[in-house]
């Protein structure tokens, strides 16, 4: 047994592979629905492989960075499943916690929490997770509590959970410059700071960003941290453009290869833009990180992208041919039939792009948007890229105009193979300091595309499972769980039609 | 200061007295100011009756309103000794203090 100091964890929703199905971990982000908590948990986040102390195969990347950090440094430190933190009471001297969604504050959940009343799986785990009795005997005997991660920044608004278990010390932002420091002082027992705020000028450089030593979940690895566009509401934006060299993405690759992990995830804001030059795409890089992916994972792995631009996948198809490229050339195979990827398409309106995201058109204008996204998603169509796009109602600034003209656009939208999903505004990345979306501004025209992306949704959804996802035979049972879940919800939104109705009249 | 960061080390201290009677604004404002002098990192000691982290929510605001700059914030109690201590420690690096 290994005698860790420093322990990572986090609670189940974010420790599990989601049955090797990235999408399915969305499902954690809503309540259970019609179903017990458990078994809504065991579709959306089955717990992980792990060994005899508790040291999970696969875990969330980012606290694989944190994880080779430390180790990097000396420290003896490791990631501990929930469920094994007790073999770890003894040795532990600080507990570290990371999160994409704490308290469920982020989207889509806090939007499933406003719609359904109900309180979201990540939310509930997350709670039970620090009120088990390891933590608190950990706390009890002056075990230091540092959380971090992408969602660190919902603790301001828990204050009282903060309090109530003890948090020494929360940390927003990129941390690979000021961790080892930190976790010193924390083992030192010596004061931290309440909050730490990483700003731009100690983002880590390319160099200061370990390789990662554990497999990462889905074999999920990083090519580039930041994003040219300049997204107003868009906390990635606010940190430099870095690209990760070929030589690291090779080692991460074969860190997951070894154990056992079949594929690669390609993580970006926009796959496209790997080493590219501003907004162009530099097709040459794309074809070399791709061409490197399937020679590493082999016919039989898959690979995976995290997100793609609609700009960039009309610019790179129509100037390069890239997308079709890559699809035929390197993608599919006899065993890799179609490749899924989250797309933000975020509105239909040119005036509210113009306001909220500028950038996200480039090289085109933002007055094109919407046509810029029909042709990126005609192109994804026929080149079997099955987005998962999401769009944002209640931008500070939004009219009712602007709403119709996303209605408008999901029409244009309806003949593409996709799933589009409505988020409510989250203030993040420029906007922070703007208001939440809340119940009561829900005006007739987000009902409207509320519907409008239910009914994409479920309608391609069922045809995406039919011939294309969740196809292996162990998948059957999850299948069928989400077909009958598909086919209620469809039944409750038919059973409250009349009522939505006259609501929209009014 | 040995309880600092490395990086705190290098930052602009603002220590805040009493941060129930002290504006968020003249926080923000001395920031501002700071930065203009070039500093990119920010301490802000907070001196308040209110306990740890509950005072952070008379700070929300100002973490929530930055996006240039790094910032860490530390809390301490509300006695003679520990300000005293703390204004001595801060004696040779750059600081302003707020409030009475």
């Amino acid at each position: 047994m290994g005698s860790y100091e420093i322990v990572l964890t986090t609670d189940r929703t974010m420790m599990s592979n989601h049955h090797g199905k990235e999408f399915l971990g969305f499902l954690a982000t809503g309540p259970a629905l019609n179903m017990p908590e458990g078994l809504w948990l065991k579709l959306s986040a089955p717990k992980p492989k792990v060994d005899s102390e508790g040291k999970p195969v696969e875990a969330p990347y980012g606290m694989r960075k944190v994880e080779a950090k430390l180790l990097e440094a000396g420290f003896k430190v490791a990631i501990i499943d929930p469920d094994y933190l007790h073999k770890h009471l003894d040795s532990m001297k600080t507990l570290m916690f990371g999160h994409h969604d704490y308290f469920a504050y982020g989207p889509p959940s806090c939007e499933w929490w406003m719609i359904t009343g109900k309180e979201p799986i990540n939310r509930v785990s997350f709670r039970k997770l620090m009120e088990n009795p390891t933590v608190r005997k950990a706390k009890e005997k002056g075990v230091k509590i540092i959380a971090g991660g992408p969602g660190a920044w919902q603790w301001l608004w828990e204050l009282e959970y903060w309090r109530k278990w003890g948090v020494d010390s929360v940390i927003e932002g990129e941390v690979e410059r000021v961790l080892v420091d930190i976790v010193e002082k924390a083992l030192n027992n010596e004061p931290l700071p309440d909050y730490i705020y990483v700003g731009p000028q100690d983002t880590p450089s390319i160099e200061e960003i370990p390789v990662i030593k554990g497999a990462s979940v889905n074999g999920l690895i990083e090519i580039m941290r930041g994003c040219p566009r300049g997204c107003r509401f868009c906390p990635v934006t606010l940190r430099p453009l870095r690209f990760i060299p070929l030589e690291k993405i090779r080692e991460e690759i074969l860190v997951n290869l070894k154990a056992g992990i079949k594929g690669v995830l390609l993580h970006s804001e926009d796959v496209f833009l790997y080493y590219a030059k501003g907004v162009e795409p530099n097709p040459e890089a794309v074809m070399k990180l791709h061409k490197l992916a399937r020679e590493l994972v082999g016919e039989e792995g898959a690979i995976g992208w995290s997100h793609l631009t609609p700009s960039t996948v009309k610019y790179a198809e129509e100037k390069y041919g890239l997308v079709s490229k890559l699809m035929n050339e390197i993608i599919l195979t006899d065993k890799q039939r179609f490749i899924g990827v989250q797309v933000g398409v975020e509105t239909g309106s040119p005036r509210l792009a113009k306001l909220i995201m500028p950038g996200k058109a480039s090289p085109y204008p933002p007055e094109k948007w919407p046509e810029i996204v029909v042709d990126a998603f005609r192109i994804m169509h026929e080149n079997n890229i099955i987005p998962a796009a999401t769009i944002i109602l209640g931008v500070p600034g939004e009219k009712p105009e602007d709403v119709v003209k996303t209605a408008e656009l999901l029409d244009e939208l309806k003949h593409y193979r996709s799933l589009i999903v409505p988020m409510f505004f989250v203030p993040m990345g420029a906007m922070k300091n703007l208001d939440w979306f809340r119940r009561k501004n829900v005006k007739g025209e987000h009902i409207e595309v509320l519907l409008k992306t239910l009914y994409h949704s479920t309608f391609w959804a069922e045809e995406i499972m039919d011939k294309y996802y969740l196809r292996e035979a162990k998948m059957v049972p999850i299948r069928i769980m989400l077909k009958i879940f598909i086919k209620y919800v469809k039944y409750r939104v038919e059973k409250l039609k009349p009522q939505i109705e006259e609501l929209l009249r009014h | 200061m040995n309880s600092l960061l490395s990086f705190e080390k290098k930052a602009y201290h603002i220590v805040v007295m009493d941060l129930e009677t002290v504006d968020y604004g003249k926080i923000m404002d001395e920031i501002v100011n700071a930065s203009s002098k070039g500093f990119r990192k920010f301490t802000i000691h907070v001196i308040s009756k209110t306990p740890s982290p509950l005072y952070l929510e008379k700070l929300r605001s100002l973490i929530q309103n930055n996006i240039a700059y790094t910032i860490t914030i530390r809390h301490h109690s509300y006695s003679e000794e520990e300000i005293k201590g703390l204004l001595r420690e801060l004696k040779n690096i750059p600081h302003k203090v707020l409030g009475k």
